[in-house]
C-alpha cells in the first residue's frame, strides 16, 4: 500500500577501545550519611584536595551550573564543618583544615560572579542596579547620617519612630548643632595646635636644620 | 606615623559566621519567596546521652528556624523529616589552662536542632576512630618512627654531626 522508499541505512559510528572512555563516578551515598566524609579518608593525617574555583572560571558556567555548583560545595562545607567537629569532640587533629577556606572562597566566587550578572541585567533593563541604596537623613538629634534603604514594614503613617522624629525636629535643634559643630572645630583645632608644637619643639632641639634650609 | 593613627581595616569575617539578610516582604497573591543560595549551615554533633537510631542532634545556623531546618533536610539531603525541636547550648566562658596559665576565649552559643526522621533515614552515628589505635599509642609510634629515623641520619652522616642538619 505505502509507496515510501526504505529508510536509508543508519551510520553507526562504532567505538574502538581506544575512543572509549570507563565512566568514573564518586560512590552514590545519599541522606545523612552525606554528612561525613568517606570511609578511606577517616583518621588519615592528610587529605589531599584542589584549589579553590576562580571567578574567570565561574564566569564561563551558565546559571544553571552555577546553581548546582552551589548546593556541592554547601554539601562539602558541611561536611567538612561536621567532621571538624567530631575530631575535635574525640581530642584529634583535624587533617587538612584548609578545605573549608577553600570551599568558603569558591562560595564568594559564585555569589560575585551572580551579582555581577544581576547587575548587568539591572542596568540593561531599569538603568539602576538593583541593589539597595543610601541616602542622606537625619536623625532625632538634626545630625545628618547615611540611611541604608530598606523595605518599609509599615506604611509611613503607621511608622511611630520616623513620626516621632519629624514632630521633634525644629528651630530649638539649631543651637545644639552650633554647639557640636564647634566642638568639631575645637577638635581639629587642638590637633593642629598639637603638631605646631611639635615642630617648635623639633626646631628648638634641633636648631641646625632651620639654617640648613 | 604610628600604628595608632592608622585607619582601622576591616576584619574579615568567614561567610558562615556572618549574619543573613532577612527574607523579603511577602504580601498576600504575590508569588512565592524563594532562596536559590541559601547561606545556612548544619552540622552533625553527637549528644552526650545516646539517642535513638531516628533521632539527630544538629548544630545549625544561629538565624535557622524550625521550618528552615526541614525545608533544609528535606530539599537538600533527601531526607523526610516528622518533628523538629530546636534548643540554644550556652558556649564556653572565660577559663584559664590548668597547666600553662592561658586564656581561652569564651565560644559564643550556639542553636541546635533534635530531628526526629522517617523510618527510612535511620541512621546510626559513625565511630571514626575505631579501627584505628588508641590516641596514646598512636603517638608512642610516631615517637617511635621520628627516633629510629634520627639514629639512621646519625649513622650516614655521623662525621658531620656538628654541623646543621640542613647543611649536610
Amino acid at each position: 500500500m505505502s509507496s515510501f522508499p526504505p529508510p536509508p541505512p543508519t551510520i553507526r559510528v562504532i567505538q574502538t577501545h581506544d575512543q572509549q572512555r570507563s565512566l568514573h563516578t564518586t560512590a552514590s551515598r545519599h541522606g545523612l550519611n552525606e554528612f561525613f566524609d568517606e570511609k578511606d579518608n577517616w583518621g588519615k593525617a592528610e587529605v589531599k584536595t584542589g584549589r579553590p574555583w576562580r571567578c574567570d572560571e565561574l564566569r564561563l558556567k551558565s546559571n544553571t551550573d552555577l546553581h548546582k555548583l552551589w548546593y556541592v560545595l554547601l554539601k562539602e562545607r558541611n561536611m567538612v564543618m561536621t567532621m571538624q567537629a567530631e575530631y575535635k569532640r574525640q581530642c584529634e587533629v583535624f587533617p587538612s583544615p584548609e578545605r573549608i577556606e577553600k570551599l568558603e572562597e569558591s562560595m564568594e566566587n559564585v555569589l560575585e560572579v551572580i551579582k555581577e550578572r544581576d547587575r548587568a541585567v539591572n542596568l540593561l533593563e531599569t538603568g539602576e542596579t538593583g541593589e539597595p541604596g543610601q541616602r542622606w537623613a537625619y536623625n532625632q538629634l538634626g545630625l545628618g547620617y547615611w540611611h541604608q534603604c530598606r523595605e518599609h514594614y509599615v506604611p509611613q503613617h503607621y511608622n511611630k519612630v520616623l513620626n516621632a522624629r519629624v514632630a521633634l525636629s525644629g528651630k530649638w535643634q539649631y543651637r545644639y548643632k552650633r554647639l557640636y559643630r564647634e566642638k568639631l572645630m575645637n577638635q581639629e583645632y587642638g590637633k593642629i595646635k598639637k603638631r605646631l608644637m611639635y615642630e617648635k619643639r623639633l626646631k628648638e632641639a634641633f636648631p641646625e636644620l632651620e639654617q640648613n634650609q | 606615623m604610628s600604628a595608632k593613627n592608622l585607619p582601622r581595616l576591616a576584619r574579615y569575617m568567614p561567610l558562615w559566621k556572618r549574619p543573613i539578610p532577612p527574607y523579603p516582604l511577602h504580601y498576600k497573591g504575590n508569588p512565592k519567596n524563594r532562596v536559590f543560595l541559601p547561606m545556612f549551615w548544619m552540622k552533625m554533633v553527637k549528644h552526650w546521652s545516646t539517642l535513638p537510631n531516628f533521632m539527630h542532634k544538629f548544630e545549625v545556623h544561629p538565624q535557622m528556624t524550625k521550618v528552615d531546618v526541614t525545608n533544609y533536610l528535606n530539599k537538600i539531603y533527601d531526607v523526610k523529616v516528622l518533628d523538629v525541636r530546636t534548643d540554644l547550648e550556652r558556649g564556653d566562658e572565660w577559663r584559664t589552662h590548668p597547666m600553662t596559665g592561658d586564656e581561652i576565649g569564651p565560644e559564643p552559643d550556639r542553636r541546635v536542632a533534635y530531628v526526629t526522621v522517617d523510618k527510612k533515614d535511620e541512621f546510626d552515628f559513625p565511630d571514626i576512630f575505631k579501627d584505628l589505635a588508641a590516641p596514646e599509642e598512636r603517638q608512642l609510634e610516631s615517637y617511635r618512627s621520628a627516633a629510629k629515623d634520627a639514629a639512621l641520619d646519625k649513622k650516614k652522616s655521623w662525621q658531620q654531626q656538628d654541623v646543621p642538619s640542613w647543611f649536610r
